[in-house]
């Protein structure tokens, strides 16, 4: 309520002002009607009720304080002229902007397809509560047989659905393949998956619907479901394709359903086709994979996902599934049952090599706004040394350095802003860009900003504020007030004309000639120590 | 929230308790409310402008009065101060926990 009177207030804060004038005019006034009751002449109650009051001004800004924190004021003030300072150097704002720009935008590229890549879970229903479930037995990846890594048997999944209480229900992720979709000349990416994962994933359909474990089982005839893109690509997009036959590697299926648009596969790569385990040793019963571990259900393995039961933490459901495992395997060490839950986003999973492929690429990244950086703070350095008289001015009419130190930070913050919000613009842009020109075809990346690349283009802006603020705002107002009045030349009618017997390479002139030339020759200037006048411009 | 430098020696937020007293009989503008405090305290409490208005603008700015321009007695645009329903609260609250503290400072020289 406070805090909306307050916003109220700065909203209006002439009216504010002209009220506290008014009011506080009325007040005088009836003072002075009350010195003249008393007997003083009209012009003596006047300025005796002056003097009563004091200082108007200061009794109106006291006031108004109370609604409007001076500071807040002044750093409004602050941003305005800086906004006014910008947009009369246009040269120089626009390269800083241009440069600053690219080098957040890239950094949130960067890092919106790191976070894409590594914190998205699986576009399914209710996502948090699905886990990857891994098999830290060393005995059963011994034997594995070109299967998923670190997974289960399917007997093993069969014991654990029949008796866990913590998963609600089992996923068999089965295995990834390729094979030809009709007569179409590029090869289709196909998923043979178990029957439970359209329905416990909660996959989102939107034509026709996924298989069922009904669909799954040993004689039911041959389905498929497609995915959106190939689905478009294939059929054109046609919904009546569900319910009818298509043929995969000469083999005809049924299709049932399509899933939207959101839904290309669980994993990095886009699948185009599911199918159901069954249909694994339709199309390739000479299969290793197909042959051990769909054929001899004690061999291990595929990988394995579940969805936690209601109220249930991943870390019950790792206990409970622990003791399941050592029931299954009696003869077994306790330390070859282990087993591990996690979550469906790639920086749960303990196999994701992540630093080898981003680490670069953020070093990189960073690399370029440091250049940035450094180009605009020597920019900046240049344009106060440009401004010295200004600041100079300022320091002697009694404005503390820190002060002016802020009023130029608030320069650079004002920079950094409009360029980190183009620089984030870009960032929207250019992923989306990149993946629909070179990977559309098989990644299953979906980048899109959200609240953790906001936060990282905010804090990569405060680093490029840091970088390319702090040095020109310490450094131009390093200068003594005596010197850069004196610098002063005198056709700027406010310094002590140079000696006339100055040498003619030591022209002081030449740094006022124009900004181009000031730039030019302060450039290296700022580190050279101020003492003789006569040196200096060499 | 101390009080700016008139009357120096009041006790910290007594001006926003004697000015919300000063309008439970009804609305008053600011001079008037400094005449109200003058007379009513014989002279002893001469608030100046300087810490007036900025109070006033404090209990403004927490709903305890509200303000409405009106004409003053002589026909001047004065800007008048009611006492709002939660300031006749804090009145309330603050006269209690005001006279503890001066009792307790009564006490204090008595005794101690």
């Amino acid at each position: 309520m406070k805090l909306l009177r307050r916003a109220l207030g700065w909203i209006r804060r002439r009216r504010l002002d002209a009220d506290l004038a008014e009011e506080l005019e009325f007040h005088r006034s009836a003072a002075q009607a009350a010195l003249e009751r008393d007997g003083l002449s009209a012009d003596d109650a006047r300025a005796a009720s002056r003097r009563a009051l004091g200082n108007l001004t200061l009794a109106r800004e006291d006031a108004r304080a109370v609604w409007i924190a001076p500071w807040i004021e002044s750093v409004w003030q602050d941003a305005r002229y800086a906004a006014r300072t910008l947009r009369r150097e246009r040269g120089s704002t626009l390269v800083a902007l241009g440069a600053l720009m690219v080098a957040i935008g890239l950094n949130t590229a960067v890092f919106s397809v790191f976070n894409a890549f590594v914190f998205r879970p699986w576009p399914v229903r209710d996502a948090n509560r699905v886990v990857n479930v891994y098999n830290l037995s060393r005995l059963d990846l011994r034997k594995r047989a070109g299967g998923g890594p670190q997974g289960f048997s399917l007997a093993e999944v069969e014991y654990l659905g029949a008796h866990a209480r913590t998963i609600s229900d089992f996923v068999v992720l089965g295995r990834a393949g390729s094979g030809r979709l009709d007569d179409r000349d590029d090869e289709a990416r196909l998923a043979c998956v178990g029957g439970t994962y359209f329905t416990a994933l909660g996959v989102p359909i939107a034509y026709g619907r996924g298989f069922d474990a009904g669909d799954a089982g040993p004689d039911a005839p041959p389905v498929v479901v497609l995915s959106d893109p190939c689905w478009r690509l294939a059929f054109g997009g046609d919904p009546s394709i569900v319910g009818t036959t298509i043929r995969l590697d000469g083999l005809p299926f049924t299709v049932i359903g399509i899933t939207t648009p959101a839904f290309v596969g669980t994993g990095m790569g886009r699948m185009d086709v599911w199918l159901p385990l069954t249909a694994a040793r339709l199309l390739r019963p000479t299969d290793p994979w197909v042959r051990n571990v769909l054929g001899k259900p004690d061999n291990c393995c595929t990988p394995l996902a579940g969805r936690l039961a209601p109220g249930v933490t991943p870390e019950q459901a790792q206990a409970e599934l622990l003791v399941l495992r050592r029931q299954f395997h009696p003869d077994r060490a306790p330390e070859e049952a282990a087993v591990d839950l996690r979550g469906t986003t790639l920086a749960a999973d303990p196999r994701a090599n992540l630093s080898s492929l981003f680490v670069p690429l953020f070093t990189g990244a960073a690399l370029v706004l440091v250049i940035a950086c450094a180009n605009v703070a020597h920019l900046l350095l240049a344009r106060g040394l440009a401004r010295r008289r200004e600041i100079g001015v300022r320091l002697s009419l009694g404005a503390g350095r820190g002060r002016i130190v802020r009023q130029l930070l608030t320069e650079t913050l004002v920079l950094v802003t409009a360029a980190g919000a183009l620089g984030v613009a870009i960032a929207a842009w250019l992923p989306l860009q990149v993946i629909e020109r070179w990977a559309a075809g098989w990644t299953a990346l979906r980048v899109a900003p959200d609240a953790r690349v906001a936060a990282f283009a905010i804090a990569a802006g405060a680093c490029a504020w840091a970088l390319c603020g702090l040095v020109p705002a310490l450094q131009t107002t390093r200068s003594s007030v005596v010197d850069a009045v004196r610098d002063t030349p005198p056709r700027d009618g406010l310094g002590v004309p140079p000696p006339r017997r100055a040498s003619r390479r030591a022209r002081p002139d030449r740094r006022w000639s124009g900004p181009r030339s000031g730039v030019t020759c302060s450039a290296s200037a700022p580190w050279i120590p101020s003492r003789t006048s006569k040196r200096r411009w060499c | 929230m101390g009080l700016t430098n008139e009357p120096p020696d009041l006790l910290p937020g007594t001006l926003d308790l004697l000015i919300l007293r000063s309008l439970v009989r009804g609305p008053l503008h600011g001079y008037a409310i400094t005449e109200r405090l003058k007379t009513v305290s014989q002279d002893v409490l001469q608030v100046g402008e300087s810490s007036l208005y900025p109070a006033l603008q404090r209990l403004l700015l927490n709903g305890w009065v509200k303000a409405e321009w009106g004409a003053s007695e002589n026909n001047r645009r004065a800007r008048y101060y009611t006492l709002t329903a939660a300031g006749r609260k804090r009145l309330d609250a603050e006269r209690d926990e005001f006279e503890r503290l001066v009792g307790a400072i009564q006490r204090v020289l008595r005794l101690a």
